[in-house]
């Protein structure tokens, strides 16, 4: 098999089934935590045995009837599709759940799933806000302590200091290939397409990390010997996909209807962390959570009052030598939909073209969406 | 407790001062604060649910409460050209009403059904119980250039109430922490002794609160604690820590036990009694209380009026001692800072401790905070425990989700079964 074709079965899998995760534990006798997007300390969880899982909804291959008895109509997909996978019993391959504060959305329906899970550990990581306050770190460390405990009564393994040195280590090496392959994109889109990169990153909230290292390494060497040529497309940054995975066809319609997406928020939780810094002596969960609080980069679901969102906007597009903006925003995802008036007035003040499109994981029709990027994309090119 | 005679009817206008009283107090409350920058004070904006308002007392500033300015708005028709007026600067149909309100409230130019709005010399961001808060605040930062003054408050997370003492200690921590912000904001100084003065008249204020809204366990219930509270409710948010505050609601205390004393309430009999969950629809407020009150319900409990702090659960008291992390206290216990076990598990209390005979749900579109869930709770009370329960969807500002007609059908029928279940064939 391919790395490709390996990342893709992973995907596939993590739609309704799990079945990797069930055959992982069962060969090696470990416990699985899944998680709610958009960040989690998975180096935290390896550390202590357990399996890492992105909980990224169902894309659309189940019904959500038993779920939407429970939730509210205006909501988003992505939190019914995995409240449907829960009640649906295929997420019981989870020992524990972890949801944490990006919206209110997440935050009730981590508690409308305790009341509906018989065995399934649930729990709520407060990640800070208030980034400025001296007491930030200390809070996310003591909060990290709280997760670590309660790892360590369903998997029965305590924190052990050494090894999340260790996993830390690993988790920096995803990272910066990750970033590598990210960078790719920036520079020669051409050579990988979205779908390709979308799935790589995706088997890395699935795969285990020892066997996902080797693949995506050899999967990044190869991208970059690829060869092919720049075509007539304009270069576009996506925001907005922090959370709810959007339909990959409607991507592969961007692309087609003439855009390089030369940067997006695809599993930004995953990236955005960067390298954590681990000197010699320095307490590893303090790093981890330093890493949290003090990271410069923008996140819709993290509030942070000393940074500029409209002028990191605009840096990014103009890092990424973008001619234009596409907000894709989930249906009914509020941060993403007040995310894009913040970031629409400053492309506005500036005169960067922008084009906002709304999703359902589940969409399976995308002609509208390639119509508005055609015309979009014609604009910008015979402008 | 008996009914009021018929022979000798006490009217109702003698038993129903209070909502007069809170009236002129919100109605000075208004005059001060859009009087405010005329009089040299500092006008700083913060949100119902667990604002340390205490602090601003101490520094004089003025709060505005933009979930009052737009419910204030919204009742008296205001909120429709508000409402477009974001729309047109690119908020989306399905983002919060109150936030699309209160950012075309602050865009220049613009006059609301209640006056020009101040604008913000702080926001202060305490989002307990609501993350769309972050979103609200950061767009009025981007549009008026006020500092935000954040204390982040953790969720309530485990099921039993249980928090974690790192949570007390960081939201006190930053509270003490914004004194020299609001110092700078405010050009004053922190006087410690006002603080405790503050923060004593605040527990009163909430003590009496506190007795006011456990009258809906005597039968019949001296009134309703859902539709008359959201007013009674008022002046625990605009005015705590004052002295007039206090005063309301010791006025509030005696004439609900004359109320209780002479068998009146705000409808001829009580023939239900019903818990409501969700907030109020204010642009229709009244008709829509009257799809209720036709049908001689009273609201025995509900869990609105504990937005503005979790009272009747013993899960905080101010403290003037304390008063840092009492005021966390306070900040963490706010109704939907409650994890949703927590919210299903009091609703169900109300029922058995108020001797409710259903459940109203309100579930409105603009507030995922409250109704993300809603259906959850439903189903547990309906199905697990057999509690009839109605859930009806609309929305708290815009009018556009309200359909008179089809709510007072599902109302209607919610009666019927009710009044089978008592035995009765409907009314
Ligand atoms: S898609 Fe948006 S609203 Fe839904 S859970 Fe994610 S952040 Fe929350
Ligand atoms: S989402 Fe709900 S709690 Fe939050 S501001 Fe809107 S109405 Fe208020």
């Amino acid at each position: 098999m391919t790395p490709e074709e390996t990342f893709s079965k992973y995907v596939e899998d993590s739609y309704t089934t799990f079945q990797t995760v069930k055959e992982w534990k069962q060969a090696s006798g470990r416990p699985a935590v899944g998680y709610f997007p958009v960040y989690f300390p998975s180096e935290l969880a390896h550390a202590m045995g357990f399996l890492p899982v992105g909980l990224l909804g169902a894309s659309g291959k189940i019904p959500l009837d038993r779920a939407t008895a429970h939730t509210q109509s205006f909501v988003c997909s992505i939190s019914r599709s995995v409240f449907q996978l829960v009640l649906q019993g295929n997420l019981d391959a989870m020992e524990a759940i972890v949801f944490s504060n990006i919206c209110d959305v997440a935050r009730n329906l981590s508690g409308i799933t305790q009341r509906n899970v018989q065995r399934t550990r649930i729990e709520y990581l407060h990640l800070p806000i208030n980034n400025t306050s001296q007491t930030a770190v200390p809070y996310l460390r003591s909060e990290y302590e709280r997760l670590a405990n309660t790892l360590f009564e369903v998997g029965g393994v305590r924190l052990d200091t050494e090894k999340l040195r260790e996993s830390v280590e690993l988790y920096n090496r995803k990272r910066a290939l990750e970033a590598e392959l990210g960078m790719l994109r920036g520079s020669r889109p051409w050579a990988l397409s979205y779908s390709s990169y979308y799935s790589t990153l995706r088997a890395g909230t699935l795969m285990p990390i020892e066997s996902y290292l080797p693949l995506l390494e050899r999967f990044v060497e190869e991208a970059k010997q690829v060869e092919g040529k720049a075509m007539d497309k304009i270069r576009v940054v996506v925001l907005g996909t922090f959370c709810e995975q959007p339909p990959l066809g409607i991507l592969k319609a961007m692309e087609d209807a003439g855009c390089y997406i030369v940067q997006d928020e695809g599993l930004v939780g995953e990236r955005w962390l960067g390298r954590i810094p681990l000197p010699q002596g320095k307490d590893p969960l303090t790093a981890l959570a330093e890493g949290y609080v003090s990271n410069p980069n923008v996140l819709t679901v993290r509030y942070h009052p000393g940074l500029d969102k409209q002028q990191r906007i605009l840096e990014k597009a103009r890092e990424q030598k973008a001619e234009g903006v596409v907000f894709l925003t989930p249906k009914f995802c509020e941060p993403a939909l007040y995310d894009y008036v913040i970031g629409k007035s400053a492309l506005d003040k500036e005169k960067i073209p922008y084009l906002h499109i709304e999703y359902e994981e589940s969409a399976s029709s995308f002609e509208h969406a390639r119509t508005m990027v055609e015309t979009f994309a014609e604009s910008i090119l015979f402008d | 407790m008996a009914e009021a005679a018929s022979s000798a009817p006490l009217s109702f206008d003698n038993f129903d001062k209070a909502k007069r009283m809170q009236g002129e107090l919100t109605k000075r409350y208004f005059q001060r604060l859009l009087t405010a920058k005329e009089q040299g004070r500092k006008v700083g904006y913060a949100f119902v649910m667990a604002n340390p308002i205490e602090l601003f007392n101490v520094f004089d500033i003025v709060p505005l409460y933009p979930e009052i300015t737009s419910l204030n708005i919204s009742y008296r028709g205001g909120a429709p050209p508000l409402i477009s007026l974001s729309e047109e600067m690119g908020y989306s149909t399905d983002a919060c009403g109150y936030v699309k309100m209160g950012v075309a409230s602050v865009t220049e130019g613009t006059s609301t059904s209640i006056g020009v709005l101040p604008k913000p010399d702080v926001l202060l961001l305490t989002f307990s119980g609501c993350q769309i808060y972050i979103h609200w605040w950061e767009q009025l930062h981007y549009q008026t250039g006020a500092e935000v003054l954040v204390v982040d408050v953790p969720y309530v997370r485990e099921r039993d109430g249980k928090v974690p003492s790192h949570d007390v200690k960081y939201v006190a921590s930053q509270l003490e922490e914004s004194i020299p912000q609001l110092e700078r904001v405010s050009g004053k100084k922190f006087r410690e002794e006002e603080f405790r003065e503050t923060m004593r008249l605040s527990a009163e204020a909430w003590d009496l609160w506190r007795k006011c809204i456990e009258m809906g366990k005597l039968t019949p219930c001296p009134m309703d604690a859902y539709f008359e509270a959201i007013y009674y409710m008022a002046p625990i948010t605009i005015a705590r820590g004052t002295q007039e505050c206090v005063d309301f609601y010791r006025f509030l205390l005696d004439e609900l036990n004359a109320r209780a004393e002479h068998g009146v309430g705000p409808t001829k009999k009580e023939e239900y009694r019903l818990v409501y969950e969700g907030v109020p629809n204010y642009p229709f407020f009244k008709n829509f209380w009257g799809l209720f009150r036709e049908h001689n319900a009273r609201g025995v409990a509900a869990t609105y009026p504990k937005v503005a702090g979790m009272i009747d659960t013993d899960s905080f008291r101010i403290n003037p001692d304390r008063p840092f992390e009492s005021l966390a206290e306070y900040m963490i216990h706010a109704y939907c800072n409650w994890n949703m076990p927590m919210r299903t598990d009091l609703i169900e209390k109300y029922v058995r401790d108020y001797r409710a005979d259903g459940v109203v749900i309100h579930s409105i579109k603009s507030c995922r905070s409250f109704s993300m869930g809603q259906g959850d709770i439903r189903e547990h009370l309906a199905k697990d425990l057999d509690i009839p329960t109605l859930l009806i969807e609309s929305d708290h500002v815009d009018p556009r989700y309200y359909s008179e007609a089809q709510t007072r059908n599902r109302v209607d029928a919610f009666f019927e079964t009710l009044a089978l279940r008592k035995g009765g064939g409907g009314n």
